[in-house]
């Protein structure tokens, strides 16, 4: 599903995750995160960006220009956009976005994720590999997914 | 239109003490300390409430402690786009009214459940009696997952102590909204 213009809005869409069933694990980023990254440039519009937000059931896209993460958008900005600019449609992606996100690495414990994600009162992390490259994105929905699991399997044992 | 908002410290229904590694209902993490609104406060006094204060969510209760709606940042955002003079209009007119509810027993499955299926981030809690004694969220729920995932590391690598960076957590999530003088 590419957009007209010369930069294209890619769907990296890998093996959905593979999640240890075991109850009461300790788990790691790459575990629990979400695969698909739906990622924006950072010449895209405002209105590309609204219509990506309601058009899908995600609310955080990624930014890349030549490889690298340069930005994140969330519904947040969105909205700050929204309420903020009179022609918004018109705007660029790289002036609303939040520049240089903070990021985990797929093999950080989620302990220490969850601890930064609380801490800074967000709700996605980028993955990003050694390399630099993007390999998913860590939201509290992935996080709340692991813990009902987990907290399923315990209700099971307990029976 | 002389009604406070008020901030309640109502008694936690869980035996206390119980650690929150092994919780598994609601009573054990929700918070209890809770910023509320009457049905007749303004929709700007209610907007004001939410900027002042780091929480999205507040509870609308009616005079007996009954649960009357849930005030969030989207009817907020909703409301703007719809009506014109909404600073007068009272908070019963723009809250949401039919909430998912979750009683102190409820196990915290159910309730993670509930959330994820609903798309919601929080959860009333109300006793036997329909009257609210409490508040779940999403970041309630994550603040106790941490903390299981923290002392399985530690369990894994030998240590007993927490990693650090688990030093800073944020004890405030427990104090649901803000003092009001």
């Amino acid at each position: 599903m590419a957009m007209k213009q010369d930069s294209e809005i890619i769907f990296d869409s890998q093996s959905t995750s593979h999640q240890r069933d075991a109850a009461q694990k300790e788990h790691c980023v790459g575990d629990v995160m979400t695969r698909e990254v739906v990622s924006l440039s950072p010449h895209h519009t405002f209105e590309d960006a609204v219509n990506l937000i309601s058009n899908r059931h995600f609310r955080h896209f990624v930014v890349m220009a030549n490889g690298q993460i340069v930005g994140i958008v969330s519904d947040r900005d969105v909205l700050r956009g929204l309420a903020r600019t009179d022609n918004w449609q018109k705007k660029q992606v790289s002036e609303f976005m939040t520049p240089e996100p903070i990021t985990v690495r797929p093999e950080s414990s989620l302990s220490v994720a969850i601890a930064k994600m609380l801490d800074k009162k967000i709700n996605c992390l980028p993955v990003v590999a050694n390399d630099g490259t993007v390999c998913g994105i860590l939201t509290s929905t992935d996080l709340l997914k692991a813990y009902q699991k987990d907290l399923e399997s315990l209700d099971l044992k307990q029976r | 239109m002389e009604e406070r908002i008020e901030v309640t410290a109502a008694r936690k229904c869980s035996a206390s003490g119980s650690p929150e590694l092994l919780a598994t209902s609601v009573a054990d993490i929700m918070t209890t300390r809770l910023t509320t609104l009457s049905p007749h406060h303004t929709f700007g006094e209610a907007v004001q409430l939410m900027a002042n204060s780091p929480f999205r969510h507040f509870l609308v209760i009616n005079a007996d402690r009954t649960l009357a709606g849930v005030f969030s940042d989207r009817d907020v955002l909703r409301a703007l786009g719809r009506t014109p003079n909404w600073q007068a209009k009272a908070v019963s007119g723009v809250m949401t009214r039919y909430v998912v509810t979750v009683n102190p027993k409820t196990p915290l499955s159910i309730a993670a459940m509930l959330m994820l299926e609903r798309r919601i981030n929080c959860l009333p809690v109300v006793d036997d009696d329909r009257k609210v004694c409490g508040i779940l969220t999403s970041t309630d729920l994550l603040s106790v997952y941490q903390k299981m995932q923290a002392s399985l590391e530690a369990a894994q690598n030998g240590t007993a102590s927490l990693p650090s960076s688990c030093d800073r957590l944020p004890a405030e999530t427990k104090e649901h909204g803000y003092e009001t003088r």
